[in-house]
């Protein structure tokens, strides 16, 4: 889909050709187009007209926001729709929707320190289990080592 | 709240102070009542000057008379005419108040149309 959604809708059109319609109605049309972008109708008709062109600013930027809320949307349903298939069609799957929304703001300078430290400890658990996992497998084995050792005097 | 930065004309006429404006409100009514063309505003200009000018009332002075408009408008006009002459491209002769009369309704009518920034104005006035 293309095109400007926020463009006046008479905006391309030249007053000069426009015999079947008076102004005034070309301004009747106008002030719905500006009342749906929330501009008051006393302020159409009465108002500052050079205020106009913030309120199409700020209907440009409401759309804008409005497209990157359904985005994120479907972000969010194609992400459960993956974790639901995955986890329905493979034993193995360790899919998982995730435990809270995805971050859409930068972090902060603490947010990020903190979000670091959390790493740098996860990281470090995860050596400590792998290598307890390995001395346990050593100590296995070693144990299995001086079963097989051991077996020849049995 | 942003400043606004519309073309008025402002001046004092009998101890009073005027502040002369268009708004959509004030276009509609020179075309209802006044029977302006809108299409056909580089015309206007030059033949209904005055009542281009009296819409000017409409936004702040609604309920000043056609006869001190007309005063204000005689007055001002003389003075518009000791001023430097200017010409439009079809080389007529505009006086200052006629031209800043036609500069405030392109630009009203520019706003409206949603058109102001782009300056994409199909008709010119003078």
């Amino acid at each position: 889909m293309e095109g400007d959604v926020t463009a006046p809708p008479l905006s391309n059109v030249d007053i000069e050709e426009q015999s079947e319609q008076s102004f005034s109605d070309t301004l009747d049309k106008l002030c719905a187009y500006y009342m749906a972008m929330g501009v008051p109708c006393s302020e159409f008709w009465d108002g500052d007209y050079t205020l106009l062109k913030f309120y199409v600013h700020k209907h440009k930027i409401a759309v804008e926001q409005k497209n990157e809320e359904l985005w994120l949307q479907g972000a969010y349903f194609y992400e459960a729709m993956a974790t639901a298939l995955a986890n329905a069609f493979s034993k193995h799957s360790n899919a998982k929707y995730p435990e809270k929304p995805h971050r859409l703001t930068e972090l902060s300078e603490e947010e990020k320190k903190i979000e670091q430290e959390k790493m740098v400890a996860d990281f470090r658990a995860q050596l400590i289990a792998a290598r307890d996992r390995f001395d346990a497998k050593h100590k296995r084995e070693q144990g299995g080592e001086d079963l097989g050792s051991r077996k020849p005097g049995i | 709240m942003a400043k606004s930065d519309r073309t008025k004309i402002e001046f004092d006429y009998d101890n009073k102070h005027y502040c002369l404006m268009y708004t959509a409100n004030s276009l509609k009514k020179l075309e209802q009542r006044h029977g302006i063309k809108f299409a056909k505003l580089d015309e206007m200009v030059f033949s209904a000057p005055e009542v281009l000018f009296r819409g000017a009332f409409y936004a702040n002075h609604p309920a000043e008379s056609d006869s001190k408009i007309h005063e204000i408008y005689t007055s001002l006009k003389r003075s518009a005419e000791d001023s430097e002459k200017e010409f439009d491209e079809d080389g007529r002769e505009v006086d200052q108040l006629t031209q800043t009369l036609a500069s405030m309704l392109s630009e009203a009518v520019d706003e409206l149309m949603g058109r102001g920034e782009k300056g994409n104005v199909s008709w010119k006035v003078t």
